[in-house]
């Protein structure tokens, strides 16, 4: 099954917007999820819709000197930021997006922008590991998160940093399809991985 | 379906509107729509149950057009009542319907399981459907009476619109947990020929609570938001 990667798009002019989102809807792998002309209404929303991809006007967000654009949410730390511009903005502004997309940049273009930005991520993730089995480090891990340890709790039992143990989590989740504790659980009963009393 | 790329109108015929999107029909039933009315229009329709036209057109045009997009007008002009009375009917819908119907489908699937994983599933689906029933309830007992009152120009408490964002949990995971459990990773002996109308209804679920969740957000949250200014 193909990923669909979820947009939220951040741009003030309408009738650019609609442009960019009719481009986007041909290709089958994005769906556009939310739109804005607002950051910061944007920021607000990202717990609930945690967008994978967000197309930003840098000219919505409020520039402060030195603005640090991922520190803007927590929620911002996985979600590919992509700017979309048809002004000039500062280097060090720019710097921190994922991928620019310029105004007259084609439909071909654009789309290879957002791949590349995707394609460069998975790549930082290193899982190329397509494989739905898990490892044994992994196994491992999930039965502990099913016996209803905190992240926390398992790195002190493993020996492992929180992140790790983070970073675990997140590659179960995206191997199995399964984000609920109560959803993993019962993944590693089905697998008797764990005995129920 | 969706072949018809024109947004619904007031003068469509209520039949026209089906044959372009036969998934309205629940909406129709919840609001107790009467079928036979020969070539009445979605206007004559909506007349006729009480029901403003203009926010029954939006709901079937979000349910039709995946990209279908809300504008601020249509937002200051949404008649709320109706937006509560569908809200709330098609809660009664998925609890009494679509959520018994999955749950029928899901006890024969695991039937010659064992005990074990015939347990840790129908209590995962247990859970499921209490937390969504918990959450309808939430709606139907704090956010839709503050509504009301709101538009009864009542004085409104410390409750505000934006609180129910926030409050709006996340009971869409589980019912994707759910997905990929019955699609990847079933037990051997689970009852196959089942298990693709049990997906078929798990998405069924999902897509309508997909659009009501949208409806919520995009719709009642900055309609109530424009009445609390005021």
């Amino acid at each position: 099954m193909k990923k669909i990667y979820t947009i939220a798009l951040v741009e003030p002019s309408d009738i650019v917007s609609e442009g960019i989102k009719s481009i986007l809807m041909k290709n089958k792998s994005f769906k556009v999820i939310y739109e804005s002309s607002d950051f910061t209404q944007c920021i607000d929303r990202l717990p609930l819709l945690s967008p994978d991809i967000i197309l930003i006007n840098p000219k919505t967000i409020h520039q402060k000197e030195n603005i640090q654009i991922r520190n803007s949410s927590s929620h911002l730390h996985n979600t590919l930021l992509i700017a979309l511009v048809y002004d000039l903005f500062k280097e060090s502004l720019l710097q921190q997006f994922d991928g620019t997309i310029s105004i007259y940049d084609n439909a071909t273009e654009l789309i290879a922008t957002i791949d590349k930005a995707i394609e460069q991520t998975k790549k930082e993730e290193q899982t190329p590991d397509f494989s739905y089995d898990l490892s044994e480090r992994e196994i491992e891990i999930l039965t502990l998160v099913a016996k209803g340890m905190t992240n926390k709790e398992i790195a002190n039992q493993l020996n492992l940093s929180i992140y790790t143990v983070m970073s675990h989590r997140k590659n179960i989740s995206k191997k199995t399809g399964i984000k609920t504790v109560s959803g993993l659980t019962v993944y590693a009963i089905i697998n008797n991985w764990i005995q129920v009393s | 379906m969706n072949a018809n790329k024109i947004p619904f109108t007031p003068g469509m015929q209520l039949a026209e509107l089906i044959d372009i999107n036969y998934k309205l029909l629940p909406i129709l039933s919840q609001l107790k729509f009467n079928l036979g009315l020969g070539n009445a229009s979605v206007a004559d329709a909506c007349s006729l149950k009480g029901v403003s036209i203009e926010t029954f057109l939006l709901i079937c045009n979000v349910y039709t057009y995946p990209s279908y997009k809300v504008s601020k007008k249509q937002i200051q002009e949404v008649y709320l009542p109706d937006v509560i009375l569908f809200l709330q009917s098609s809660h009664t819908y998925y609890s009494s319907q679509l959520i018994p119907m999955l749950r029928e489908k899901i006890g024969q699937l695991v039937e010659n399981c064992s005990v074990k994983q015939k347990t840790v599933l129908t209590n995962f689906f247990e859970n499921y459907s209490k937390e969504v029933d918990k959450h309808f309830k939430y709606e139907e007992s704090s956010v839709f009476p503050y509504i009301h009152k709101l538009l009864e120009h009542q004085k409104k408490g410390k409750y505000s619109i934006e609180r129910f964002e926030h409050n709006h949990g996340n009971i869409e995971d589980k019912l994707n947990d759910l997905k990929s459990i019955i699609m990847k990773y079933l037990p051997h002996n689970a009852n196959e020929s089942i298990q693709y109308s049990t997906l078929y209804s798990i998405y069924e679920l999902h897509e309508n609570l997909e659009k009501h969740t949208f409806i919520e957000n995009n719709i009642l949250v900055p309609a109530v938001a424009n009445l609390e200014h005021e």
